[in-house]
């Protein structure tokens, strides 16, 4: 099955084929997108991502499937800002709901979840880059205030026999962002302070020896976003705090979480990050251009003051830079880039530090063979201390007319690690090689549909296989035994189809479906992935039947997934369950502007068919939740 | 499967329908009424309501009344265990009326928000979160209203409110009430649009 598309893949390209940077595993949110379902936090925009396969346990952290799933090919989330890396996350994992960006300053959001190369960068799993608006002239000040409660709390029987625990109140999130923009210069400070809660029986469940401070998380973060015009070019900068535990504002503690899998189980700690990405774009001709980019991050992680657990204590410091140079013309173009990565991740436990230094290579070349046939090529070449591998992607665009186009790309090579050092990477590489076929048929502004089929092929992968159980006494989840299985390998292969529309001038509505499963490969590999839903269908209405009132509602169903190491997990209380059953989820969100736009007031429901809603086996369960969010906008108030 | 695409399509209609021209906002209602608890089911072996009072604010939209209401009911315990609360329930609303006759119009309505649970205490709260509960809530009303005057009306209504807790509470009430009706002021009017 392998050779056959390797065949198909090359005869394609050899005979005719096309090239196109733009694959169709590329998503891009706009900003209406955001203001139609109204975010709380940035993690909300997963809601409306049925392409991504991901787990959260509480709502909060969210982590790709395939994040930790084999241990030499971690395939996490990267977060980048206007192009530039962060190497924003801790222990591999980056929390969407902790970017300190204000969702109302954000213009778009790219999204690309196959293993892909984006602007020289190397993601081997999901690669968000948020781009920033830029702010309106003069002075202008937004604040924002959301909360939410999850349904199902005893109310006034919790002083009788149907007494019950109570559950999640989310929030209050405040956001407060002030910008100053002018023709050459612009200015973003964002604040941003976060409650989640930790409340959920199923994290209750199983960390009763942990004390769980007030049972929330705290988070709060600042930012500041500035972009210049000089006689070289353009310049940005993306400068950034974060800090969970101690609250910024208030005294109360909340110790964050994070989600450990090969342990399954959940380490209260608290952390402080510092983000400085910069980049820079001098315009040599123009027809070239110089970029030169530089990424540091450093990130403090220590045990919970209450807790007791030493082996999370760590400092992670990592400095990216990286220096391109492009050259484009109408048919053609080449660009080549250097980047140098160091990291030094020092875990107190051990007074060993780790330090890796990552040079790579990327170049990239574009050009038409026939007017409507475009080819592009981009190769990645990255060297750790133990070891090196490539990467390259062969995409090719053929656009038939107006209103048919066709694209086929063939990427291949190293499944590298996304972000500095992992605790799962071994030093066997592992291989991936993926096909991507998409058809692009556009009616007109109104109507457009993609569809596509996705081969992903994976080799060399070694596989952790744990037996998870509950230990009802002790109050934990133990691993009975691990089997290590080496040098698996399997392909997966998915279809799509998406429908947009817009049925009205003030409607438009969206349906997606895809199916995905295993084609061949060890029978291991097959069981594995069965925790991807095989059937997803997304369908959502963006509706604004006033220039004052809009909203949207939107329906996302996923089939069931099976967990291979939790297939002993079942508990009579049904929290922890092997199977995730197939679940239909509808979210309603409801905004009514007041004075011209400049107040907002959305209410938002999530589950409203109160369905039993959970995406890890031993992750907590979300019934039906109300949010209310109250937000001020005021443009241009002060002038200079 | 037939039952989601039954009820999209009902939605889709519903939305295509109310595509029409925004109209502006004038009219501001403000609502005072009193509200007694009819039905009797589990909720009501533990609890007996009282009288209840509310207050709504409406303003007109294109698409129908958009406002906010809050209202206060007692629920005395009926068993030793249970304890006796203030039901404060604060919401968002929507209405839409169809006239019947000249001064008669039916409403038919919806409200969400949450409903708060102010207990009594008996000396044996240890926290001040132990004292209030909160859970959301929605409402179905209908009912009838009938302008006496140019800026007055009486309005009765039922409507069935369902609290979303572990076990579940539906209540039903019998609401009478007040309303005075006056065209806003300028500045109200900016900042309703």
């Amino acid at each position: 099955m392998k050779k056959l598309i390797l065949i198909l893949g090359v005869c394609f390209l050899i005979s005719c084929c096309s090239v196109y940077s733009q694959t169709s595993e590329v998503i891009v949110l706009k900003s209406s997108d955001l203001e139609f379902i109204s975010l709380t936090r940035l993690s909300d925009i997963y809601s409306i991502l049925p392409q991504l396969d991901l787990y959260t346990t509480d709502g909060y952290r969210h982590s790709s499937l395939y994040g930790s799933l084999f241990n030499n090919a971690p395939q996490n989330i990267i977060v980048l800002i206007n192009g530039v890396q962060t190497s924003f996350g801790v222990w591999e994992k980056a929390n969407l709901s902790q970017f300190p960006v204000h969702p109302n300053s954000i213009d778009s959001i790219v999204i690309k979840y196959l293993p892909t190369i984006y602007l020289g960068e190397y993601s081997s799993g999901i690669l968000i880059d948020i781009i920033t608006k830029k702010p309106p002239e003069d002075l202008s000040l937004i604040f924002t205030y959301a909360t939410g409660n999850e349904t199902g709390d005893p109310g006034p029987y919790r002083y009788t026999e149907y007494f019950s625990d109570n559950v999640d109140q989310f929030g209050p999130n405040t956001l407060i962002t002030s910008s100053y923009g002018s023709e050459r210069f612009n200015l973003t400070f964002s604040f941003i302070d976060q409650v989640s809660p930790t409340t959920d029986p199923a994290i209750l469940k199983r960390v009763d020896d942990f004390v769980f401070q007030n049972y929330q998380v705290r988070y709060s973060g600042f930012s500041l976003n500035a972009s210049a015009l000089s006689g070289f070019g353009k310049h940005n900068l993306f400068a950034a705090y974060t800090k969970t535990g101690q609250a910024v504002v208030g005294f109360e503690y909340g110790a964050d979480l994070i989600f450990i899998d090969a342990l399954s189980t959940e380490t209260p700690y608290e952390n402080e990050s510092f983000l400085f990405s910069s980049g820079n774009e001098i315009q040599i001709d123009n027809n070239k251009k110089l970029n030169v980019n530089l990424n540091l991050s450093y990130t403090n992680a220590e045990q919970s003051k209450f807790s007791e657990d030493l082996t999370f204590n760590s400092e992670d410091l990592l400095l990216h830079s990286k220096i391109s140079y492009k050259f484009s013309a109408e048919t053609f173009g080449y660009g080549i880039s250097s980047s140098f990565s160091y990291q030094n991740f020092q875990p107190r436990f051990s007074n060993s530090s780790i330090s890796r230094n990552i040079p790579s290579f990327f170049a990239f070349i574009n050009f038409h063979t026939l007017k409507n046939l475009q080819h592009n090529i981009d190769f990645i070449y990255r060297a750790d201390n133990n070891s090196s591998g490539l990467f390259f992607v062969i995409a090719n665009k053929y656009k038939i007319n107006e209103a048919n186009c066709f694209s086929l790309s063939l990427k291949k090579g190293n499944l590298f690690n996304n972000i500095g050092y992992s605790t799962n990477q071994g030093g066997i590489n592992a291989f991936g090689t993926a096909l991507v076929l998409a058809y692009n048929y556009k009616h007109s502004q109104n109507t457009s549909v993609d569809a596509g089929i996705n081969f992903i092929s994976r080799s060399n992968l070694t596989y952790f296989l744990r037996d998870f159980i509950y230990n009802e006494p002790g109050r934990y989840i133990d691993n009975l035994q691990t089997q290590i299985h080496g040098s698996v390998k399997g392909i997966e292969g998915e279809y799509y189809l998406s429908i947009y529309n817009r049925l009205f001038r003030n409607l438009e509505h969206k349906l997606y479906y895809r199916y995905k499963s295993s084609l061949s490969g060890d029978e291991i590999f097959k069981q594995i992935v069965a925790r991807i839903p095989q059937n997803k269908i997304f369908y959502s209405i963006y509706y604004s039947p006033f220039s004052d009132l809009k909203g949207s509602l939107t329906l996302s169903y996923s089939s069931l997934q099976k967990w291979l190491e939790y297939r002993n997990i079942d508990t009579k209380d049904g929290l922890y369950v092997s199977e995730l059953k197939d679940n239909l989820l509808i979210n309603l969100s409801i905004t009514k502007k007041f004075w011209d736009g400049k107040i907002k007031l959305s209410g938002m429901i999530n589950n409203l068919l109160n369905n039993r809603i959970q995406h890890h086996p031993v992750g907590g369960t979300f019934d039906l939740t109300f949010f209310l969010k109250a937000e001020a906008e005021l443009e241009s108030v002060f002038k200079f | 499967m037939k039952k989601i695409l039954h009820i999209v399509t009902i939605l889709l209609s519903v939305l295509g329908s109310l595509s029409f021209a925004q109209s502006e906002n004038k009219l501001i209602h403000i609502s005072f009424g009193a509200k007694n608890n009819f039905n009797k089911n589990d909720f009501h072996h533990y609890w007996e309501a009282g009288i209840g009072f509310g207050s709504e604010f409406r303003f007109e939209h294109a698409i129908g009344e958009l406002g906010g209401g809050l209202s206060i009911m007692r629920f005395d315990k009926k068993i030793e265990s249970a304890k006796s609360f203030y039901g404060i329930d604060y919401y968002f609303l929507y209405r839409n009326s169809f006239r019947l006759i000249e001064n008669a119009v039916l409403i038919l309505g919806f409200d969400a928000g949450i409903f708060e649970f102010r207990f009594d205490d008996d000396g044996d709260i240890q926290s001040s979160a132990e004292k209030i509960e909160r859970e959301f809530a929605i409402k179905i009303m209908t009912g009838l209203s009938y302008a006496f005057n140019d800026s007055w009306k009486v309005e009765l209504t039922t409507a069935y409110n369902h609290i979303y807790t572990k076990k579940k509470i539906e209540l039903f009430y019998l609401n009478l009430g007040l309303v005075k009706s006056f065209s806003a002021p300028e500045w109200l009017k900016d900042f309703l649009e």
